[in-house]
């Protein structure tokens, strides 16, 4: 495959959250705000690209006995550089985040691509994979965020778009709004683009 | 691989060597990385530390100086504020809750409005520390506040909502020498002096808040007794 290829299909063919249903967990949490999603995204994207270089890299020398401790390893090592560097850095939005950072080392997406595509393939490819996956992550989390914070603060990033007039959606804000909007969206894409039949 | 490579990557050794290896590679990676940001979240806990202490005397101070309760807790003038109304002294180091740090808050005219201690005790999950701030003859809580927690998110990490902290200004904490002894009653109940509205499904860590706070108490009853003791004495 070309590295275009790879792209598309690790950003969009094979979505993680929408074709693999991982990262659920996070993509619920943390979908309140656009700029919580932003900030989460660009933390999997980094994690994804370090991850799958290093593993890719070692990946001849690495034993297979071992190789899932060296991988959570790797992966944890990488969300505390993420996480050590937006509490120096970005305080307010790493309070915000709470706990979910930290978590990105359980998120299966990034242990699925350790093990499916850097263990297997070229740094180079690797990285690639990893920079897709997380892109493709990070769209799934701002399109749920951008209609949450519209409806629920009548804001985008923050920036308020609708007027006062807007009666705000505190259902929007709450976690349920999080799992009806996930949903709606995997239907209308394997509807659309994967033309999945039911029954 | 040659064939002394294919021997190594083969023996029963190799992965406790590799992971090893790999670990003490890592562990200095995050050590140097930390070393270098270490300064920042220092910075910013001691800004919140000193943020929270400003926003238990902000109405108070308010009433005394006219300056708007936004302009004291703002955070661009955090150090500013901090060091031109409130002062950090030592306690005795036997004290049990209390940190034997406090702080004072006064007005530029010398005006004492009260102590802020630094008190600690046991959550359901874990140590919780939070900051009381008393009028100067321990009578009365002038405010207070839970700035770290490990209790349960969304039940016992409730009790460092406005609503909740809120409750304890103002009410009597020694009155003729006597610790008073706060009740917990139902959130939706109705309040007077002696009781506090728990954190529904959270019984636990409100009890353990109201215990922190009267063990507190008990510590600062004896501090000025034998505060009162040594003035006597001299």
């Amino acid at each position: 495959m070309t590295k275009k290829e790879i792209f598309i299909t690790s950003a969009f063919k094979e979505n993680s959250v929408w074709r693999q249903i991982l990262g659920i967990c996070s993509s619920l949490a943390v979908t309140n705000l656009m700029l919580n999603s932003l900030i989460m995204g660009l933390g999997v994207i980094f994690t994804l690209i370090f991850a799958n270089l290093t593993i890719s890299v070692i990946r001849n020398y690495t034993p297979r006995s071992v190789r899932m401790m060296a991988q959570v390893l790797i992966i944890a090592s990488y969300v505390i550089i993420v996480d050590i560097f937006l509490r120096a850095n970005l305080p307010d939005i790493s309070k915000q985040l709470g706990p979910y950072v930290g978590l990105i080392i359980t998120n299966c997406i990034i242990m699925g691509r350790a093990e499916a595509f850097a263990a297997k393939n070229n740094p180079v490819d690797s990285v690639v994979d990893g920079f897709g996956t997380g892109v493709g992550y990070t769209l799934v989390l701002l399109t749920i965020s951008s209609v949450r914070e519209l409806f629920g603060f009548g804001s985008l990033f923050g920036f308020q778009v609708l007027g006062s007039w807007w009666l705000k959606w505190s259902v929007m804000v709450m976690a349920p709004s999080a799992f009806f909007l996930l949903a709606i969206m995997i239907w209308l894409i394997n509807d659309h683009y994967y033309k999945v039949k039911t029954g | 691989m040659s064939e002394a490579g294919n021997g190594i990557l083969e023996s029963k050794f190799y992965p406790i060597v590799f992971m090893l290896i790999l670990t003490i590679v890592f562990v200095g990676i995050l050590s140097a990385f930390y070393r270098t940001s270490e300064k920042g979240i220092e910075e910013y806990r001691q800004q919140v530390y000193k943020l929270q202490i400003l926003s238990l005397f902000a109405d108070t101070l308010n009433a005394l100086t006219g300056i708007e309760t936004a302009e004291l807790i703002n955070p661009v003038r955090v150090n500013e504020n901090f060091n031109e109304y409130i002062t950090e002294l030592e306690l005795p180091s036997e004290l049990k809750t209390i940190s034997t740090k406090y702080f004072t808050a006064s007005t530029m005219e010398d005006n004492l409005l009260g102590y802020c201690y630094d008190i600690s005790g046991s959550g359901l999950w874990g140590t919780m520390r939070g900051l009381l701030a008393v009028t100067p003859d321990f009578s009365e809580i002038i405010n207070f506040a839970i700035y770290d927690q490990m209790e349960t998110p969304g039940l016992g990490s409730r009790v460092t909502e406005d609503w909740f902290r809120q409750q304890f200004a103002g009410k009597p904490l020694l009155s003729d020498n006597t610790v008073t002894s706060f009740i917990l009653v139902q959130e939706e109940a109705e309040t007077n002096a002696n009781t506090i509205r728990q954190v529904t499904g959270a019984t636990i860590t409100s009890a353990a808040v109201l215990k922190i706070i009267s063990s507190a108490a008990t510590e600062l009853k004896e501090l000025s007794q034998a505060s009162v003791q040594r003035d006597s004495d001299d």
